[in-house]
């Protein structure tokens, strides 16, 4: 449980600090302020860019060096469990704010 | 009782960086050293050896794999994470758990000269400190087994020497193994063993002492009496005597001759010529 934790922290952060994951949220804000997308669009949005930014700073940002660390550690099974719990948490607390947000603007 | 063995490599070959078919085993607190020039083929034969890279032959682990610490070449960092971040998560992907403020990453930060750097993001530390940082990770999970490619070149002399006390402490206990892939002379001398590899062939391997002893390159360095501006001095290998090399000398003068044991690098280059290569 704790390294579950550990690693789910490490997912959190990645995606918390990507840079594209922030411009995709950005975008899936602006499509759902301008054409009133239904709130399982919205989820289904911050998911998608969560997951882009993860990807992204996992694999190609490190340079190819944590999946050599995961082939190596054979803990890919772990890192993609976090991960997606990771991903999950993300999502849901942004689509919370947002929705809050969102229903304030005219 | 014979020294139980932590990693057998048996017929390695990965065509066509490594030509030659390797077998080695490393045994507990042994040091096996490869050693040879740019492009012989050392960071393929270790990357295969650890499964990160298909082979031909056979690898044995008789440790878990998680035991194994592995320093790459080139230091393989976590975007946006600070020093400390970094070698928590590496050591948990491992499935080793220390704790930010556990007696163990003290010792690992002071050790490595990283603690002022601890909360500093990795990515922006020089290269030199990201060398250490890599290390720093590897050494953290490294219980049974460290490897290292090539990284103990780029370390400053006061972290070089810190870590070869500490491994070599824990190499006397018996409590690690280490292989590693170098081009440095100085740090090739350091090893139990020495696998000189060459352009994907294995040459010889054997312990330092006995690989000077099968080649008996006798290596001299001549100092001439005139100076020149600079000092100047001459490496001769002679196959004969002393006397030979004076005679040849058509009369030039030297102050002293000094005769030095030769280097795991000359070996090499004896060898090289033994098989034609140089």
């Amino acid at each position: 449980m704790k390294a579950f934790m550990r690693l789910g922290t490490m997912c959190l952060w990645l995606t918390a600090t990507s840079p594209v994951c922030w411009a995709l949220i950005a975008v899936a804000l602006c499509s759902v302020w301008k054409w009133h997308l239904p709130q399982w669009v919205w989820l289904w949005m911050f998911v998608c860019a969560a997951v882009v930014g993860l990807v992204l700073s996992l694999f190609v940002e490190a340079g190819g060096g944590l999946y050599d660390r995961l082939r190596f550690a054979r803990s890919g099974r772990i890192v993609m469990g976090a991960a997606a719990a990771a991903i999950t948490v993300f999502a849901l607390s942004l689509w919370a704010i947002s929705s809050a947000l969102l229903r304030q603007l005219p | 009782m014979a020294t139980p063995i932590v990693l057998e490599v048996r017929d390695l070959s990965v065509p066509p960086r490594v030509r030659s078919e390797v077998s080695f085993t490393l045994r507990e607190g042994e040091r096996l050293c490869i050693y040879g020039h740019s492009g012989a083929g050392k960071t393929t034969l270790l990357r295969a050896s650890l499964g990160l890279t298909r082979y031909r032959g056979e690898v044995v682990w008789h440790v878990p794999r998680s035991s194994t610490g592995y320093a790459a070449q080139s230091p393989r960092l976590l975007p946006r994470a600070t020093t400390l971040q970094q070698i928590l998560w590496c050591a948990q992907l491992h499935g080793v758990f220390l704790s930010p403020h556990g007696s163990r990453i003290h010792e690992l930060l002071n050790g490595w000269r990283l603690w002022a750097h601890r909360q500093r993001i990795a990515s922006r530390l020089s290269p030199g400190e990201q060398a250490k940082l890599e290390m720093c990770c590897a050494m953290a999970v490294a219980s049974r087994l460290l490897v290292v490619d090539g990284l103990l070149d780029t370390l400053d002399e006061a972290t070089r020497t810190g870590f070869w006390e500490e491994v070599d402490a824990r190499c006397a206990r018996r409590e690690l193994a280490l292989l590693y892939a170098t081009s440095s002379t100085r740090e090739a001398e350091m090893a139990d063993r020495v696998l000189l590899l060459h352009e994907g062939r294995l040459l010889a391997m054997d312990t330092p002492e006995r690989l000077r002893a099968r080649t008996t390159p006798d290596v001299v360095r001549l100092q001439p009496v005139q100076d020149f501006g600079k000092q100047q001095s001459l490496k001769v290998y002679i196959r004969q005597s002393e006397e030979d090399i004076i005679t040849q000398d058509n009369g030039i003068a030297r102050e002293l001759i000094l005769q030095r044991m030769p280097t795991i690098e000359d070996v090499l280059t004896a060898l090289l010529r033994q098989g034609g290569w140089q």
